[in-house]
């Protein structure tokens, strides 16, 4: 199984979003998931393209990913 | 073309002149690549003059992307390693 399922906190290393934290909030098929994060806008994303952190966050319906993330972790690891 | 500049970078093209004579001519020699500043591969980046990429708008001179001075690679690599020195399992 993989380790992007759903709730799954990572951080994108590729692009202009590069450094930034986000969420897996579904997965798409064996190679995209869609995700969202803080400074990542809801998108499509390639899992060659994503760096999976320990931590998962539960996802219910209504939780403001972005405020989560934002509290729990930042925006991303690099700033600006 | 001033004779120290006329080195063996710089092309040299044979001319035949209105008067019938051959001459030789000089061209300017080509922009090298850009190099990531890491590992020294050639990035992708039009080969243009420092003065025609001062000219530019800002997003076509680097990329986008953090670490612009880092090909692709290796600023994937940076960013795994930050990940790896801020998460200890």
């Amino acid at each position: 199984m993989s380790v992007f399922e759903p709730g799954r906190v990572c951080v994108k290393i590729a692009g202009r979003e590069a450094g930034k934290y986000c969420v897996v909030l579904e997965v798409i098929d064996e190679n995209f998931v869609r995700v969202q994060g803080p400074k990542v806008r809801k998108r499509r994303c390639n899992i060659a393209h994503l760096e999976a952190l320990p931590e998962k966050i539960e996802l219910k319906e209504g939780t403001d990913v972005n405020k989560l993330v934002l509290e729990k972790f930042g925006e991303g690891i690099i700033k600006g | 073309m001033r004779r120290a500049l006329r080195t063996r970078k710089v092309k040299k093209v044979v001319k035949r002149t209105p008067g019938n004579r051959l001459t030789v001519h000089f061209r300017r020699a080509k922009v090298d690549y850009a190099h990531c500043g890491n590992c020294g591969r050639k990035m992708v980046r039009a080969r243009l003059k420092p003065s025609e990429i001062r000219k530019l708008p800002k997003v076509q001179r680097r990329p986008e992307r953090p670490f612009p001075e880092l090909c692709a690679k290796c600023m994937r690599e940076k960013i795994r390693e930050m990940i790896r020195a801020v998460v200890r399992i």
